[in-house]
């Protein structure tokens, strides 16, 4: 059994491995949040609401489980988000005119596309960047949250499953579609 | 449909992350220091803010539900069932929203991890 020196100390240690952790993945963590949502502030809170659940409930986990552990929260709130959002639209959005009859699901097409100024004068790697990221910027939720688990978590399709909470079958086919609209999003840039 | 070849697949995905690497480093000052402030108050232990007493929220609820349902059903009849109203009124009020919706098999996952660590 530890002393209070010896607890004390291992407390100090997980202090700073967490704080290590989540420094390390949280403007990934940011910005995929910042993709489902549009809007950074909702963004912050859901890394937040992530973080402190990690930190509540999994901290005493080895180390090795955090990242998984961590996308599932985070990606487990965007769902929630979104849900909630679905709801609110469905309750309270005939109170306001809509222009036509859209769907609501397509959150990111809507808007435009934020990258769109100045691009003449950036250098073609920089606004193949640009348009990556606002290829991605722009999948359906599902899509979104697999190719940024694959492509950019690098996990393997069995963990994005296990994140997702879905099966890896779905996962490929979120994945695919995602490269074949980046792909598609790539050849039509000028 | 298409099949891309493995390596075109890989070029785009190796192109894709450098570009959503270099998306995330650019952040402003600003929302680091934000992200910052956020894992602190994580690591500080910070607890959500606390939930708005029952009452408030029956309260609140039997309102919206009455406006709801007077507005809805003078103006859009039969284009909402009632049940899905209500229920979409649940989950909104409901005390922990997040709970009820999270996805029962990451607690499985999560049980079956624990109990493999466990030996």
């Amino acid at each position: 059994m530890d002393t209070a020196p010896q607890h004390k100390e291992r407390v100090l240690d997980q202090n700073r491995a967490l704080n290590d952790f989540l420094a390390g993945i949280e403007r990934r963590a940011f910005r995929m949040a910042e993709f489902a949502t549009r809007d950074a502030d909702e963004a912050l809170d859901l890394v937040q609401d992530a973080m402190i659940k990690l930190v509540e409930r999994y901290a005493q986990r080895p180390e090795a489980e955090w990242g998984a552990l961590f996308h599932t929260i985070l990606h487990s709130r965007i769902m929630d988000w979104h849900r909630r959002r679905q709801v609110r639209q469905r309750l309270f959005g005939w109170l306001k005119p809509r222009e036509d009859d859209e769907e609501d699901t397509d959150l990111l097409a809507e808007l435009p596309d934020p990258k769109g100024r100045d691009i003449a004068e950036r250098l073609s790697l920089r606004q193949q960047s640009e348009q990556i990221v606002a290829a991605v910027q722009k999948l359906p939720v599902r899509q979104q949250q697999a190719f940024l688990l694959r492509a950019w978590e690098e996990l393997s399709v069995e963990e994005t499953a296990t994140v997702m909470g879905c099966t890896a079958g779905s996962v490929k086919t979120h994945y695919f579609r995602a490269m074949q609209a980046l792909r598609a999003t790539l050849e039509d840039a000028p | 449909m298409t099949i891309e070849s493995p390596v075109e697949d890989s070029a785009l995905q190796r192109q894709a992350k450098t570009s959503l690497d270099e998306h995330a480093e650019h952040l402003d000052l600003r929302t680091q220091m934000r992200l910052a402030a956020v894992r602190q108050r994580a690591l500080g232990g910070a607890r959500r803010p606390a939930r708005k007493p029952a009452w408030l929220w029956g309260g609140a609820l039997a309102v919206a539900a009455s406006l709801v349902l007077a507005l809805n059903l003078s103006w859009r009849q039969a284009e909402l069932p009632e049940a899905a109203l209500f229920e979409d009124l649940e989950m909104l009020s409901a005390g922990e929203p997040d709970a009820l919706l999270e996805d029962p098999e990451f607690y499985a996952w999560l049980a079956e991890d624990g109990d493999a660590a466990g030996g």
